[in-house]
């Protein structure tokens, strides 16, 4: 199972680092702009570090080499959980780092770009979760068309809601997350929720993928 | 041993095998106590199946004309000066058979096969 | 030793306009067994279904005496698989093609996959997007064949392949099964190659098992009938399985040779009827276009 994970990260090796370079360019070039950025920086790096995992599976037909090797259809699925588990911590580390280091010239981090990037984390690791099952289950194609649609349509309609009712909703969202946030177990709820929405998905993946087999 | 098949010949593989060897183990290139090759190393050489190779080697065991130790291998048999004559005349004899009988089938008399007979001997001790 | 290396019994699986249906054959250890039929007949399904691709409907498969859902991986362990279409990681080279596929199997003999790789004209370095198709079966042929596998299951390796090669990789093959215990199962419709080497076939028609014999003793048994003489025609009509079209009844294929040749004797000594060998390729025609005179074509 490691090998499978390793494979998936050195296949990824040379987009981790446009990414990391493309990240750090950023903020260097938007610095303390690049806060904001930086989330949809952290979104778009999982994003498409899963999607061009998944993509070299699916170029190759890869999975069905892969299921001709002495390798169980489970260690499939967890490698590539574990692979996305990956993507999810180091890029979450890394937004954080460089946004941190650019901070340091100025005030920590306020509450509200904090309580953002939890609720990113979220999102992003419940719709890569899902990407996952329907990628095991009905193939590339099909996953990308629906990440590809959650994404540009999900993230763009708040700009444009943005856009029409100004910083209205976008107040009224902050201040609802602050409510709940304000709860002391809330960020170990959210974090668990998370994980168990993660582990969850990948679940349904083994169970899908060791029964359908391959085509 | 040097041998070689053909599927062109009409002649079933095993069969031209066993005719193989036999002939060699007649005109003493192959002689008594000579180890034979395995049958699938045989198999390999000619490029052929190991059942073709083993059929050939049951039949040549069969006449007598190779035998086996399991786990050593098959080797040429010893054979008595009589039984290789015996041989000898059984393989000369088919032919022959094959000649009168082709004669028959175009129905030249028996004087003329004899005068046949005598012309090719005599032609081949020039 | 008589065990059979890899057993199916009544193995069935069905897609949407093709179906599997109760496919059983058996192969012992230490001989080669070619699996020949027409395009789409079900040859590459059967193997997939032995190498768990996907689930059978109904029936089992057996190899090395182990149950091939439950032993999954350890039977996997020892079968190299050399499928109809490669599937590599293209952006990857050769050598870490290698390595990769190497860290799943215990028993990977490095210096004898040195060896294919050389002999294969194999370079590490190279990409696997740029090799040609030859070289990529001979890629998928070391990886198949370096961990010294019990049982070779190859699904057309032939096809794209030059003649040179194709001899190469037979020789190959035939090295493999100098060990007793180790056997191989080799699909394909170009039936020249299976036609020297071939231990046993197994013809498969539109989902099922037609025949599964040693290859002499088809060869023995089918043999092109010519008759000479029109008035034999009525009389051998129902030995024949198949009529050469337009041959006017007079050119036929029989199953049952040995029968024939009693029965017949004096006609055939007298040139009545003649009897001529047939291939594996006029075999297959014979079988696939269809029975004449209900005459079985299964043996």
């Amino acid at each position: 199972m490691l090998t499978l994970v390793y494979k998936d990260l050195y296949q990824l090796r040379r987009t981790m680092l446009a990414y990391a370079g493309s990240g750090l360019g950023l903020a260097i070039f938007f610095s303390t702009y690049f806060e904001v950025g930086a989330l949809g920086f952290f979104i778009f790096a999982v994003y498409g570090l899963t999607l061009r995992s998944a993509y070299y599976e699916d170029k190759y037909n890869a999975l069905v080499f892969l299921r001709t090797l002495p390798i169980k259809a489970e260690s499939i699925v967890i490698a590539k959980y574990a692979t996305t588990g990956i993507i999810l911590v180091s890029a979450w580390f890394f937004t954080l780092a460089v946004t941190t280091f650019f901070r340091l010239t100025g005030a920590p981090l306020p509450p509200d770009l904090l309580s953002f990037y939890v609720g990113a984390t979220v999102a992003i690791t419940v719709i890569v979760s899902i990407f996952l099952v329907m990628f095991f289950r009905w193939g590339y194609n099909l996953a990308v068309t629906y990440i590809r649609f959650v994404f540009f349509g999900f993230f763009l309609i708040p700009f444009f809601v943005m856009r029409l009712q100004k910083s209205l909703w976008l107040q009224n969202l902050v201040v609802g997350f602050k409510e709940i946030a304000s709860l002391t177990i809330f960020p170990y709820l959210l974090a668990l929720a998370t994980v168990g929405v993660f582990l969850l998905s990948m679940l349904f993946s083994l169970r899908v993928y060791t029964t359908r087999g391959v085509n | 041993m040097f041998i070689t098949i053909s599927e062109n010949n009409p002649v079933p593989l095993y069969r031209q095998i066993v005719e193989q060897v036999t002939r060699q183990i007649i005109l003493g290139e192959l002689r008594a106590g000579d180890p034979l090759p395995s049958i699938r190393q045989l198999a390999k050489e000619l490029t052929t199946s190991v059942i073709t190779t083993k059929r050939a080697y049951q039949e040549l065991e069969r006449a007598g004309y190779i035998y086996t130790r399991p786990g050593k291998g098959s080797f040429v048999a010893p054979l008595s000066p009589e039984k290789i004559e015996s041989f000898k005349r059984e393989v000369v004899r088919e032919h022959l058979q094959q000649a009168v009988k082709a004669a028959n089938k175009v129905g030249l008399e028996k004087r003329v096969i004899r005068e046949l007979l005598e012309e090719v001997m005599e032609g081949d001790t020039e | 030793m008589n065990k059979p290396i890899l057993r199916l019994e009544n193995v069935s699986k069905a897609y949407p306009g093709f179906a599997l249906r109760d496919v059983s054959f058996e192969l012992l250890p230490g001989y080669i067994m070619g699996l020949i039929g027409p395009n789409g007949a079900g040859k590459s399904t059967t193997i997939k279904l032995i190498m768990n691709l996907f689930p059978l409907d109904a029936g089992k498969i057996t190899v090395f005496g182990l149950d091939h859902w439950e032993d999954e991986i350890r039977i996997k362990q020892q079968i190299g698989y050399v499928g109809e279409d490669q599937q590599f990681y293209g952006e990857m080279t050769v050598g870490w093609t290698v390595d990769f596929v190497s860290r799943f199997y215990a028993n990977w003999d490095w210096d004898y996959c040195r060896e294919l790789l050389h002999r294969f004209g194999l370079q590490r370095g190279i990409k696997v997007n740029h090799l040609s198709k030859g070289m990529e079966v001979k890629l998928a042929l070391t990886l198949a064949l370096s961990h010294r596998p019990r049982l070779l299951l190859l699904d057309e390796p032939t096809s794209g392949l030059d003649p040179v090669v194709r001899k190469e990789l037979l020789e190959e093959l035939l090295e493999v099964v100098q060990d007793e215990a180790r056997s191989i199962l080799i699909s394909s419709h170009i039936t020249d190659d299976l036609e020297k080497i071939a231990d046993y076939i197994t013809l498969i028609n539109e989902g099922s098992i037609v025949l599964s014999q040693t290859k002499d003793y088809l060869m023995d048994t089918w043999k092109r009938i010519i008759i000479k003489d029109r008035q034999m025609v009525d009389r051998l009509k129902p030995w024949l399985t198949f009529l050469e079209p337009g041959s006017g009844g007079r050119v036929g294929y029989t199953s049952n040779f040995l029968e024939l040749k009693r029965v017949f004797a004096p006609e055939l000594e007298a040139g009545q009827i003649v009897r001529e060998n047939i291939d594996l390729t006029d075999l297959m025609s014979a079988v696939v276009k269809g029975r004449v005179n209900n005459v079985d074509a299964g043996l």
